[in-house]
Parts: C-alpha cells; sequence; structure tokens
C-alpha cells in the first residue's frame, strides 16, 4: 500500500519536527491502517509551494487558509487539541520595551510573511496601533526566537504555544508585549483525492488518539493532548485576518 | 680462557641490555599506538555526531545535496580516510541488522609488522524514532596518527 504523504508546516526545523511528529503518524499508521509518510519543505515558502502543487495527501498547518489555496479544497477533519493559540509579541525579560507603541522602529522577528500567528496576527495588531517596526524573517518560530535570544531584534511574534515549550526548553524568560485574541490550533487537513473511508480511518485514529491509552506514550513524549474535531467553520476569523492583510 | 669468558660475560650483558631495551620500545610504542587508537576513535564519534543534526535536517526535507555537503565539511581535516557513506535511505520503523563493521589495516611508514594501523568503521544512526534516515558509516584515516606517532618518535 502507498504511504500517503503527511505535510507539517514548518514551525520548526526539519529535525525536531521529525522528532515530534514521526511517533505521531507512527501511531497513527498502526490504529487507522493507513501508511503515513513524514515530508516537509526546507522552508515555509517550500512547504507551502508543496501544498500548493497538492504533493500532500493531508497536512498539518493553517496557511491553507489564504485565499491563494482557496481552489485546491483542502478539508479540515481534526485540529491539534488544547487552549486556543494567540500571537505574543515577546521581548526579552530585561527589555525596556513594555507596550507595542515602543516598538515604533524597532526589529521585530516573524517566522515568515505567510505565517499566521508569526505574522498575519501580529501585522494587524501592529497596523492597527499605528506602529512600524523592522521586519526580520527568520524561517520558523526557532528561528525567531533564536533571534530575540541572541539580542539581534528588540522583539519577535510567535505564538502562545510555541513560545512557552521554547522558554521551557531553553530556561529563558521572556515579556510577553503583546497578546492576541485566540484562534483554533493548527488544523489537519485532508486533499481531496484521498477516499472519503480513509479519511474517515484516519479522523477516528487521530480523535480517538486522546483517549487511548496505546498513545499515552507517545502524547507524554511529544507533549501533546492529541486531536480534537473541527471542521472548515471554525477558521473564519483566521480567513479573516488573512483577507486583512490581503493574503 | 679467562679472556674469552669475559668476552661471554660482556657479549651476554650486552645482549640482555638491547632486549631489556627493545622490549621497553616495543611495550612504549604499543601503548602509544593504543592511546591513539582510542584518539582516533574519540575523534571519529565527536565529528560524526556534531554532523548528525545537521544530517537529520537534510534528510528529512529529502535534501540529500546538502547532507553530501555536511559530510565533506565535517572531512575538511582529511581525518577520515574514506568519506563518510550514507549506508541507508529507507524509513522503516525498525532498523535492519548491519553486517559487522569491517576492519581495515593501514600500511604504516613506523614500519609494517608493528606498527600496523587497524581502523574500524564507525556506523551511526541518523534517526527521528521510529523512522531511521539513514546510517552513516564513516571510516576514520590512520594518517594524523601515524604523523603524530612519526613526531614523538623521530629523534629531535
Amino acid at each position: 500500500m502507498v504511504p500517503l504523504i503527511f505535510g507539517v508546516l514548518n514551525q520548526q526545523s526539519p529535525a525536531l519536527t521529525a522528532e515530534r511528529w514521526n511517533p505521531i503518524l507512527h501511531y497513527l499508521t498502526a490504529v487507522s491502517g493507513v501508511p503515513l509518510v513524514l515530508k516537509m519543505g526546507p522552508t515555509v515558502d517550500e512547504t507551502n509551494a508543496m501544498m500548493a502543487r497538492s504533493v500532500f495527501d493531508l497536512m498539518f498547518t493553517n496557511h491553507n487558509f489564504q485565499s491563494e489555496f482557496d481552489g485546491i479544497g483542502y478539508r479540515v477533519i481534526a485540529r491539534w487539541a488544547g487552549e486556543p493559540i494567540r500571537t505574543v509579541i515577546a521581548a526579552s525579560a530585561d527589555s525596556p520595551v513594555r507596550h507595542l507603541r515602543e516598538l515604533e522602529g524597532k526589529a521585530v522577528a516573524f517566522p515568515s510573511k505567510e505565517a499566521f500567528v508569526g505574522y498575519a496576527v501580529p501585522l494587524v495588531a501592529l497596523r492597527s496601533a499605528r506602529v512600524n517596526v523592522s521586519e526580520v524573517f527568520a524561517g520558523n518560530q526557532e528561528g525567531a526566537m533564536a533571534q530575540l535570544k541572541a539580542r539581534r531584534v528588540d522583539a519577535a511574534a510567535v505564538n502562545s504555544r510555541f513560545l512557552s515549550q521554547y522558554a521551557e526548553r531553553e530556561g529563558v524568560k521572556f515579556r510577553e508585549i503583546y497578546v492576541s485574541e485566540g484562534f483554533p490550533e493548527l488544523a489537519v487537513i485532508v486533499h481531496p483525492r484521498v477516499p472519503a473511508a480513509t479519511v474517515d480511518k484516519l479522523r477516528r485514529a487521530l480523535i480517538g488518539m486522546a483517549d487511548d491509552p496505546a498513545a499515552a506514550p507517545v502524547l507524554a513524549r511529544v507533549k501533546f493532548r492529541g486531536f480534537a474535531p473541527a471542521s472548515d467553520r471554525d477558521y473564519d476569523g483566521v480567513r479573516r485576518v488573512y483577507k486583512q492583510t490581503g493574503q | 680462557m679467562k679472556l674469552n669468558l669475559k668476552a661471554v660475560l660482556l657479549g651476554l650483558t650486552g645482549i640482555a641490555i638491547v632486549l631489556v631495551m627493545l622490549g621497553g620500545l616495543a611495550l612504549s610504542l604499543d601503548e602509544r599506538i593504543r592511546a591513539a587508537h582510542q584518539r582516533m576513535d574519540v575523534r571519529t564519534q565527536r565529528l560524526a555526531s556534531a554532523g548528525v543534526p545537521l544530517l537529520l535536517n537534510s534528510l528529512v526535507v529529502g535534501d540529500l545535496a546538502s547532507a553530501e555537503q555536511t559530510i565533506d565539511n565535517l572531512n575538511v581535516d582529511r581525518v577520515l580516510a574514506r568519506r563518510a557513506a550514507l549506508r541507508e535511505r529507507r524509513t522503516h520503523p525498525h532498523p535492519r541488522r548491519l553486517a559487522a563493521p569491517p576492519e581495515r589495516i593501514e600500511r604504516s611508514r613506523l614500519g609494517p609488522a608493528l606498527h600496523a594501523l587497524k581502523v574500524r568503521e564507525t556506523r551511526i544512526s541518523i534517526a527521528a524514532d521510529p523512522v531511521v534516515y539513514a546510517v552513516l558509516a564513516v571510516t576514520p584515516s590512520s594518517a594524523p596518527i601515524e604523523a603524530e606517532l612519526w613526531r614523538r618518535s623521530a629523534p629531535r
């Protein structure tokens, strides 16, 4: 049986992404009987280009909600479980910057121009506050936080979940200058070419993961709660923000 | 007769001294070669380990050109005799058992019999569990160690 290609958005380096996702995909393969293999591009842009070329059968992302991908027909089948994600614009704990307006003219790191909570949401917030910043694109969230940690930028915009994981892993404290409203976690989307029966098996395996004792070691290892049910309508707010930024 | 006995005694003493000296030299060389082997193993492990995260990044995205480049960069000092080889490019849940690493003997300019340096291939798995992307097989070069031994053994 030819494995389905499961794409993952570049939120971390490919190595860290594989360390997180390979155990999940291995579990899903075992439970659903549908073989899955991880694939991603070296950069967000390349991964998005692969999504545009319909390389992926399934994907973990929210970039598909940009209008340019509307024609492909990817559908939401689940989402990463947990609290809504928020944009956090963070500065070093000892930074003099305390408010959004104090970022005027300062260097701010973003994962990429394609990022939703990492760019679209903070861009709308900065525009609303009439603050102009010098944009630095770091490739992914890991890179954005690394730039802030190395003090090459004054602030970085990342998602709240990633920030807390990064701060814990690196043992570094950050000050939150701006926190956005909540948006649903990234979605697992499926390409329209995947047969309905396969989609159903995968959806059941994804949603059942949270309560399956056999999945407990995987969940503990990659530090997440499993997947939650979700539909396309849950992401209307994401589409709205992308539209506000012209994406 | 007296003179002959003296000569024999002197000769035997001389031979004994030479044998003791040669034995000491052999022991000292053996010790140095052993230490050199350890240093060579540590150096190879350190080099290969440093490259694993970079190689994993390249292999996850299927960028074999970057993987090749990383291996070349690791070997700028020509510490590896044979260019590191990515033995497997298959992903499977459990790595296959590989055959025992071959041992290679490099001829040394320090003398073939006593100083032949055996170099063993080191294998390092490049994996994001449970997927093994490749097994990196590196064979260290004995040349830097030989050079070091030669420097230490050569008269100053």
